[in-house]
């Protein structure tokens, strides 16, 4: 397997997901967005570990992300629907009482 | 330490205790305080009496250092002042001559200032003359004489200027301190000279000291110390506040300028007198010479009674000083104490007569008349038959008759200048100006006497009015005028009678710690003075009696008149009426011109540097001030300071628009800035 075509890969995966927690108005866009970047992390440790090339072994750490996305996921929800709750919307633009 | 320096002690601070519990609490005793200072006085006159018979029946010359106790005030190692008593036999005939003189005007003093405002201040003012007095005459060291001599210049300025509501005396006073001054300032520069070499202010080691010393600038210091005494005993040419000190009291008179003030500076040259040069005596003589004859000359036309006996002072001091100048050690202070009796007894005199016209006057409401001017006066005789007798044995006295206290100290200062000018030819002078001086004392003092006591009163209003004062006035006088008498001056060792050397003679000899060069020129004196006592005698006694002769034809027998010679001698009676314009002289060409040139210093003071330089850098200063406070204001407050502050707010107004609260917008700008990193990592 090409490492190289994995890293692209990973990197427009991260780029999306990055592109997506900016621009999403709606908190479970954001989450998704988040778990995109997670998942290119993911293969970033799982390419390294594949290709060989400096004997590192991340492949295990992917399995980790995995649960602990799973954790964030729930905790995030758990958030959302507080901000639901408080501003009956989960649009992050509304959330923002802070503010200079 | 041995009685006789307790007995000084005690003396020297017991009228200190008067002055000081008159001038606090005079006011609040009764009689305002006089019988304290009286008594405080009699008990110094005691005192002083006892001092004086110890040395009488001792009959011995002590030693110096017998006659002295020193202690160090100040000691640097090489250099030191020594305060100390010095109890000799000088020392002891002047402490009588001041208790006794001080004592009798104390006592007249009660009835003459009986009406005095500040009567309790006056006793204190002349319980500190005696205080000041007391101290030179027993100093032991140049700088304690200095002292003294300073505190007795600041008494006599209190004394003379005593009725100070009259400009006159507040001006004879100022004369009197200032005309001291220019004096003390070269006793002054005298004591740093002798000083400087000897390292020690003691007599007792300067007299030793300068034997190894320059002989001109040993003559310089010598004649530097002279000055001291130049100004004290008013010798020409600052003899002139001594007529004018006449303002002060009657009483004040006869113990400053009779008895004591002015017999400070014979004293000081006496005490000086081992350390003169031959040279610096010439110069001593010859300025007594000069003043005995110039202010005799001045008396013979004053009229003021006080004034006449004023120049009468000054002449006799000029024959003390000159009897020093000429080696005749003893005669000087002969004549001092002589003098000092019978013209206290003379100033009383005055005072006395000053005193009855006054009343007299008063009663007649004349505030006209001067009464002091002699012309106002005249039979006086048996009005005030006390002052008229005591008053002539006074004044046969200071003419020199024979049998008198006068005669047998002149003749011993006119038998020294006559020796002194038989060793030394060129110095002729010196006994014409002796002499001279006798004729005109016994002229215008018989002038005086006839003028005051003989012929017809000026006004019989006037002469109706006049009386004897009482006691406390005339007693003093009495006394007085009995210490002219021969006999108390005739006797030597044991009592017994010796006309021609009595115990003054004995006692006081010529110091024999003199400089090398005084001490054999006294020696070749010594013979002359045997040869021209004789001479000098029968030609005092001559001149004496033609000099009473001549103000007997001219004041009594009016055979002359007065006015006919004044115009003949136009010329002459002009200098001596006006006493030689030396006054005006001195006004013209030394006060004016020095006031001059101190309102022109005046004016440099005020106008360029009080105005321009010191009123300048004021203004400078404020300008500078302003300058650095809109420095102040506009650059640092305003640019730098609030600056700061303004900057602040405007940054944080703008990077406030940056704190939305939106998140994704912060993320969005760290992943901007992350990125830049990234670019600047690279860059690098």
């Amino acid at each position: 397997m090409n490492l190289q075509l994995m890293l692209i890969v990973s990197a427009a995966l991260f780029s999306l997901g990055l592109f997506a927690v900016i621009t999403r108005r709606n908190a479970i866009g954001v989450l998704m967005g988040v778990e995109l970047i997670l998942n290119s992390a993911n293969i970033n440790f799982i390419a390294f570990s594949r290709s060989g090339i400096w004997n590192v072994t991340g492949d295990i750490f992917a399995l980790f992300v995995i649960v602990i996305a799973a954790a964030e996921a729930a905790v995030a929800l758990a958030i959302v629907l507080n901000l639901y709750y408080n501003f009956k919307a989960i649009n992050v633009d509304e959330a923002s009482e802070l503010g200079g | 330490m041995e009685s006789q320096f307790i007995l000084a002690i005690i003396i020297l601070f017991i009228p200190l205790v008067s002055f000081v519990g008159n001038i606090f609490f005079g006011k609040r005793l009764s009689r305002g305080g006089d019988w304290f200072s009286i008594s405080t006085v009699g008990i110094g006159l005691l005192l002083s009496v006892i001092l004086f018979f110890q040395m009488i029946f001792d009959y011995t010359v002590p030693e110096m250092a017998d006659a002295q106790i020193l202690f160090n005030w100040v000691n640097l190692g090489a250099f030191k002042i020594e305060l100390g008593l010095l109890v000799d036999n000088q020392a002891r005939i002047m402490l009588l001559i001041v208790s006794l003189v001080s004592f009798l005007v104390h006592i007249y003093s009660t009835e003459y200032m009986k009406d005095d405002p500040r009567y309790s201040r006056y006793f204190a003012f002349l319980s500190l003359f005696t205080f000041s007095m007391y101290g030179i005459v027993i100093s032991a060291s140049l700088f304690m004489i200095y002292i003294f001599w300073e505190l007795v210049g600041l008494s006599s300025y209190l004394l003379i200027g005593f009725w100070f509501e009259k400009k006159s005396a507040a001006d004879a006073g100022k004369k009197a301190f200032i005309t001291n001054r220019i004096g003390d300032i070269g006793m002054f520069a005298g004591i740093m000279l002798i000083t400087s070499h000897v390292g020690s202010f003691a007599f007792s080691e300067i007299y030793t000291g300068v034997a190894d010393m320059n002989t001109t600038i040993l003559t310089i210091g010598g004649i530097l110390l002279f000055l001291g005494a130049v100004g004290k005993s008013a010798q020409f040419p600052l003899h002139v506040w001594l007529p004018d000190a006449m303002e002060g009291p009657t009483p004040v008179s006869a113990l400053i300028h009779a008895a004591t003030m002015v017999a400070a500076g014979v004293y000081l040259v006496l005490r000086i007198f081992p350390i003169l040069t031959p040279e610096a005596a010439m110069v001593i003589a010859y300025t007594g010479g000069f003043t005995a004859f110039g202010a005799a000359i001045i008396a013979l036309t004053q009229n003021d009674i006080k004034r006449v006996l004023a120049y009468s002072t000054v002449s006799q001091l000029g024959y003390m000083v000159m009897a020093i100048g000429v080696g005749s050690y003893t005669a000087g202070l002969f004549h001092l104490m002589t003098h000092a009796w019978f013209k206290a007894c003379l100033f009383l005199g005055s005072g006395s007569v000053i005193h009855a016209m006054h009343h007299a006057l008063h009663k007649v409401g004349d505030h006209e008349t001067d009464p002091q001017d002699m012309r106002n006066m005249g039979g006086l005789k048996s009005k005030m038959p006390k002052t008229f007798w005591t008053f002539l044995i006074a004044t046969v006295a200071i003419a020199g008759v024979p049998l008198t206290s006068g005669f047998m100290s002149k003749d011993a200062i006119l038998g020294g200048t006559l020796a002194y000018a038989m060793q030394n030819p060129a110095h002729l002078l010196l006994p014409v100006f002796g002499f001279g001086a006798a004729l005109m004392t016994a002229f215008y003092m018989f002038r005086q006497v006839f003028m005051t006591f003989y012929g017809k009163p000026a006004n019989e209003e006037v002469h109706q009015n006049v009386h004897e004062n009482p006691s406390t006035m005339t007693i003093p006088l009495i006394v007085l005028s009995s210490m002219s008498i021969f006999v108390f001056y005739a006797f030597g060792k044991g009592f017994h009678f010796n006309f021609a050397h009595g115990w003054f003679q004995d006692l006081v000899p010529v110091p024999h710690n003199l400089t090398q060069s005084m001490t054999g020129f006294l020696h070749h004196l010594e013979h002359s003075i045997h040869v021209a006592h004789y001479p000098a005698m029968a030609i005092s006694v001559v001149i004496a009696g033609f000099g009473i002769f001549l103000a007997w034809l001219v004041y009594f027998k009016k055979k002359i008149s007065a006015e006919n010679m004044a115009t003949k001698m136009a010329l002459g009676y002009k200098l001596s009426f006006n006493k030689f314009f030396i006054d005006e002289i001195y006004q013209k060409r030394i006060i004016d011109p020095f006031l001059w040139l101190c309102r022109k210093i005046y004016w440099f003071d005020y106008n360029i540097l009080d105005q321009k330089v010191i009123d300048g850098f004021g203004r400078l200063s404020i300008l500078g001030s302003k300058v650095a406070k809109t420095f102040d204001d506009v650059v640092i407050d305003n640019w730098i300071v609030d600056g700061f502050g303004r900057a602040t707010l405007l940054i944080g107004r703008k990077l406030r628009r940056l704190q939305t609260g939106k998140l994704q917008q912060y993320l969005a700008m760290a992943i901007v800035g992350v990125v830049i990193l990234a670019f600047l990592e690279k860059l690098m």
